[in-house]
């Protein structure tokens, strides 16, 4: 009894002792290290009404230290197939973007200021796919430990760094166990509640977790997005030039 | 409309190609004009790839029967090029199209290809491949091209019953050179991305050949063709992001070299885009552009070309997306000339009707004070469109 009291008090000191931003960068680091990505996904948009309709992407992502490079290719629907997005994640700051459109054979450049804007007609917006690194963010210091339908979670609150960012804050829940964010509720600028989203699936390749579902919900339209990785291979060697401007043409 | 079901069994028969992909379209377009016959067009826009290693060919066939004018019965291969990647090389060979500009409303630097004005008068991304090579050398910045252009095509023009038949006599599609039609146009590109002041990315363009631009002239037999002449041309293209807006600069000088009727000029044109986001559920960009023309001689030969309508005019535009699952669009233009009073309004809206169809309608109003051209009178078009993709 003795020895089971001391385990929980250490386990509780241990967890009072992190602060949120180590736990978010232990989240951070759970799902990374992939060093090179190639994924397909697809992505279901879905109405108020229930309305369904597809999107498809091949997505190249190369991990870097000052921000990830990633390319984005839509698969479908056939009217913007060949359509391609470059993105050069600069961290707290504004990521750099070209587009590329098949139909005028074209590369544009696009200003990514405006991050809350809806990716691919989806509600997820740009930021949601792409501010992946804890140092996005900063933390308010409270790390609460909640139970949300029988397993224990660390519920931090964060703080888009950017200040062009669509949120005013962030409040994630964070797996006690592996340091996987399950669920987070993400508000706008008038500090009211926008989406609810779940991190429904994982899956640990090469002892790195990565999610294979993410369900977003849109609480002020009722509209929702899923995002499902059909499937990726990691730790690939993805060249410079296919993250850049010539894998555009 | 045989041939459409050929090119639809061509396309079933390369679906099952592994290493070939296949994408286009397939419509009906209707189309009213106030100052002509009505008319319905049959489209279909066909892009074949094939892909193995590090060579890839690709090949477009566009199809068009109209019902009532000849210039869109046709066929076009228009591009068929293979591409060869070796290292931080590529080469292209083949008949292609190539952009350079980033404007929205009218691009100078787009001078590499000719316009296709039979298709449509007003669309100026619609243009011919040209036969041509390129090898480009890639490196952390951008990228050094050289092209050359093999060959100046003869032109199509509109038939006469065409609301856009602007020439008082017969045309002659036969192209009048300088030299011979198979004189090269070459080019050299430098394009870079820079952070110094602000995030831009840059491309100068040095060019020696037939100009794009062409003029009329009278033949022995009283129709008119057009006539290609040479130049030196000197092209640079700017897009500069500074908060959310996105600055554009394209200008160009040409300094014609063996046609002494024309006057050497410049053309400069400056371009603001600016993206408002979510404005009640409609993603919402605003463009704002001016395009000018510089004469060196005012004694020579100016307007000799349909592009430069685009003088002094300035171009406001706004497209308007909706973040459902329908992605219906609608971009409104307004092109005005500040000397002349010309405007011309356009209005494009586009909504899914399924994943596979799209439902497209254009609405055009022009009114001009051309002196030389009075065939082409004020009128209003109107198109209804319906596209398949596959």
């Amino acid at each position: 009894m003795i020895k089971w009291f001391l385990i929980f008090t250490m386990m509780s000191i241990y967890s009072y002792a992190q602060s949120a931003e180590e736990i978010a960068k232990k989240a951070f680091l759970s799902i990374s290290g992939y060093e090179g990505s190639d994924a397909v996904m697809t992505m279901v948009l879905k109405s108020a009404k229930g309305v369904q309709n597809k999107r498809r992407l091949h997505v190249l992502r190369k991990e870097g230290n000052s921000g990830d490079k990633s390319y984005i290719e839509f698969l479908y629907p056939k009217d913007i197939k060949g359509t391609k997005l470059l993105s050069y994640e600069v961290i707290g700051a504004d990521d750099k973007q070209w587009l590329y459109l098949p139909e005028l054979k074209r590369i544009k450049r696009i200003s990514s200021r405006n991050k809350s804007g809806s990716f691919v007609a989806s509600e997820f917006s740009y930021e949601d796919i792409s501010s992946v690194n804890y140092k996005n963010y900063t933390y308010k210091s409270e790390v609460k430990e909640t139970i949300k339908n029988g397993k224990k979670y660390f519920e931090i609150t964060r703080i888009p760094v950017d200040k062009h960012s669509g949120y005013s804050k962030q409040t994630i829940w964070i797996d006690k166990q592996n340091y996987l964010i399950r669920f987070g509720e993400y508000y706008d600028k008038h500090e009211k509640l926008l989406k609810k989203v779940s991190f429904t699936e994982y899956k640990k390749v090469d002892d790195i977790w990565r999610v294979i579902v993410i369900d977003i919900f849109n609480v002020q339209n009722h509209k929702s997005s899923k995002l499902i990785l059909e499937k990726e291979k990691i730790h690939q060697n993805i060249a410079n030039n296919d993250v850049s401007k010539r894998a555009l043409q | 409309m045989r041939i459409i079901f050929l090119i639809a069994l061509l396309n079933c028969i390369l679906l099952s190609e592994e290493n070939i992909s296949v994408k286009g379209h397939v419509g009906i377009e209707y189309i009213s004009y106030s100052n002509a016959q009505n008319d319905q067009v049959v489209v279909s826009k066909n892009e074949f790839n094939y892909k193995k290693n590090d060579t890839s060919f690709l090949a477009k066939l566009d199809f068009f029967y109209s019902r009532n004018f000849k210039e869109k019965k046709d066929i076009y291969l228009n591009e068929l090029y293979v591409t060869h990647r070796s290292g931080d090389y590529d080469f292209k060979l083949g008949k292609m199209l190539i952009y350079w500009g980033a404007l929205e409303g009218f691009n100078v630097t787009d001078v590499f290809n000719q316009k296709n004005v039979a298709l449509d008068l007003f669309d100026k991304d619609e243009k011919k491949g040209s036969w041509s090579a390129l090898l480009t050398k890639y490196n952390d910045i951008g990228s050094v091209e050289l092209g050359m252009k093999f060959y100046e095509p003869d032109n199509l023009y509109f038939d006469e019953e065409s609301p856009y038949y602007l020439l008082p006599v017969d045309y002659n599609h036969n192209l009048q050179v300088s030299h011979s039609p198979f004189s090269p146009t070459f080019h050299l590109k430098y394009t870079f991305t820079s952070e110094s002041i602000l995030e831009s990315d840059t491309s100068i363009i040095i060019q020696h050949g037939y100009d794009n631009k062409r003029y009329f002239k009278l033949k022995s037999d009283d129709s008119l063709t057009q006539y290609a002449y040479k130049v030196n041309k000197i092209l640079l293209s700017n897009t500069a992001i500074y908060e959310d807006y996105i600055f554009k600069f394209e200008g160009a000088y040409t300094d014609v070299i063996d046609d002494e009727s024309i006057s050497d000029y410049g053309q400069v044109t400056l371009g603001l885009e600016k993206n408002f986001g979510d404005i009640g559920h409609f993603d919402t960009t605003l463009y704002v552009e001016y395009y000018r023309y510089l004469y060196m001689d005012e004694n020579k030969i100016e307007n000799i070309d349909l592009s430069e309508i685009y003088d002094n005019d300035i171009f406001l535009a706004t497209r308007i997306v909706s973040n459902d699952v329908s992605s219906t669009e609608m971009k409104l233009g307004l092109l005005y000339d500040l000397k002349k009073n010309e405007t011309l309004y356009k209005l494009e809206g586009k909504s899914k009707i399924s994943d596979d169809f799209i439902a497209k309608l254009e609405v055009l109003h022009f009114s001009h004070s051309f002196e030389n051209y009075e065939t082409l009178s004020d009128h209003t078009r109107v198109k209804l469109s319906m596209y398949y993709y596959f």
